[in-house]
Formats: structure tokens, sequence, C-alpha cells
């Protein structure tokens, strides 16, 4: 099964017979999006339902590891695309646009992230099913764990951490993006994605220890 | 929770697939345009953001250019000491 993933800043980073073979089909940024944008800032707007074709199997795939709810998710992308709209006068063309997209999309998940950290009042670990505890209090380390299990456990260590921090470990331990591609996103230094990441690391374990103990 | 199983949860997590956006999902962003179409024109933020790394060479190459005609004049040319000795002769010469 091919999947369609967030794609690296870089298109060219990982050879293309590695992501065949990890079965992940990526969609490299579309040469002609330059001559598009020009259209579109002629006067052509209708031509910008072709851009959103072009790219919006890319922002669900960056925007759903924040949002599960199908609705939020698609109301997420369509804040997206709208903030690219609005502001497509600031795209200099420099990078593709597919990354500038990407850079949209990762702020509008981190405001999402921050809106539901403010509206969440409940401080406590909300119940996990009888599988995910299972896995959490098995000391074996090969004990099968699916995806949904995996979601459901870190969806509520998660609760615990700020929106940074699981901004943070989504992109580099989920997502598997460099410390340059985190920095290139957020506009956080490297050094700040670094540090981040490693105290976030520590405090996503506590909130998981907090899981098992419970 | 050591580190194994961490990884671990995060390796499950990997095998997750993004679900395909909904069918018109691109006629439902442009209904929104249609709706409020006000994009944001280029501020002169933006303009400057834009242009900042020129700018900061060309600010760069007119104090290279500054310094190195100082340093040229000021050795070639006579010194303000000297200057300043021959106005005064001059000024006394006069009176």
């Amino acid at each position: 099964m091919t999947a369609v993933v967030a794609q690296p800043l870089a298109c060219f980073g990982e050879p293309r017979a590695d992501k065949l073979r990890r079965g992940l089909r990526y969609e490299c940024p579309v040469s002609d999006d330059a001559e598009l944008l020009q259209r579109i800032r002629n006067g052509a707007q209708e031509e910008f339902a072709e851009l959103v074709r072009r790219h919006q199997s890319h922002v669900f795939a960056i925007l759903y590891r924040y949002e599960r709810d199908h609705h939020r998710l698609e109301d997420l992308a369509q804040e997206t695309f709208l903030k690219a709209w609005r502001s497509l006068g600031q795209f200099d063309g420099r990078a593709p646009f597919q990354h500038w997209l990407s850079k949209i999309a990762v702020h509008a998940a981190l405001d999402h992230l921050r809106k539901q950290k403010r509206s969440q009042r409940e401080i406590g670990f909300p119940d996990l099913g009888e599988d995910a505890l299972d896995w959490l209090h098995n000391e074996d380390k090969q004990s099968d764990l699916d995806a949904r299990q995996a979601r459901e456990i870190l969806d509520a260590a998660m609760r615990r951490l700020s929106s940074e921090d699981q901004l943070v470990l989504t992109l580099l331990e989920i997502e598997d993006r460099s410390v340059k591609e985190i920095s290139a996103l957020t506009g956080w230094t490297a050094v700040t994605v670094r540090v981040r990441a490693l105290r976030a690391r520590a405090r996503l374990r506590k909130a998981l220890e907090g899981l098992e103990k419970k | 929770m050591n580190n194994q199983k961490l990884d671990q949860l995060f390796r499950a997590l990997k095998r997750e697939t993004p679900p395909a956006p909904p069918e018109g999902f691109d006629l439902l962003v442009t209904q929104q345009i249609r709706r409020n179409p006000a994009r944001t024109d280029l501020t002169i933020s933006d303009l400057l953001s834009r242009w900042r790394p020129r700018l900061a060479l060309a600010a760069v190459a007119v104090i290279a250019v500054c310094l190195a005609g100082e340093f040229v004049y000021s050795t070639n040319g006579p010194s303000l000491s000297e200057s300043a000795a021959q106005l005064s002769i001059q000024e006394f010469a006069e009176n």
C-alpha cells in the first residue's frame, strides 16, 4: 500500500529507491507552480483551485498529526490554504511553493495546539483503553503496539506538554524531519530545536510514567 | 518508560496513514476565497525583509568604500596636525 506522507523540505534528500522500498510515495513539487502562481497574481483567481488540488494531500499529511477529527482537520486545512491565499504577495519564489505552504501549515498546527491547550481545563489523564494500558504496563519490549493504540497513548501524554513541545516531537520523532528542516519550518534556531526536542522528550517520558502509574 | 519503549511508540505512529482530502475540497477553499477575497499586499516590512540580505551587503560595501577612501586619503594626503599648522600660518600671514 502506498501512503502519501509529509514531504521533507529537500525533495531529493532521500534516494528515490529508498522511498519506494519504504512504500512511500513522495509527491515532488510541481515545477510549473511558478507559472500558475504568476497567473493567479495576474488575476486568475479560479486557478488557485488547481494549486489546492496539487498540494492538498501534502497539507493533510502534515496536519493530521495534530488533529484527528476529520471535520476539524478539514477546517484546519482550509485555514492553511486561506492564509496562503491572503499572503500570496509575500511568497518570493526563492523556495518551492510547497516549502512555503508547509511553513504555513506548521504554524496553523501550532496555533491550533495553543488554542486546544487554552481550552483544555482538565489537567488529569484521560482514560485509556485496555490494550493501551496493557502495553504501558508490559515490561516486554517486543510487545506489539498498533498505530491506533500508540496514538491513544501519545495523545493522553501529549496533553501534559506545551504546544511547542508537541510540535517539535511530532516533527522530529514521528515525521523524521531533520533539525535543519524543523528550523526552516518553525523559524526557531537549530540550537533551540535541539534543546527543545531534548527537553520535550524528557517531559514526554515523565508524562508516560505518570500514565503507567495511573 | 525507557528509551526503547518510547521509540517503539514513535515507530508505531509512523505507520499511520493520513486521510485523503475530501472530494471537492479545492472547491470549498475557492468558495471561501470568493466570499472573502481580500489579499494582503506587500507591506514595507515585507519588502525590507525580502531585501534584507542585499541591503546588508550594500551597507557593508558602502562602509568598506568609505574606510578605503579614508585610508588612502590619510596615507597620501597631509595629516590633520600639518593641515592645522598650515592653516594657522596662513591666518597669521594674512593678519
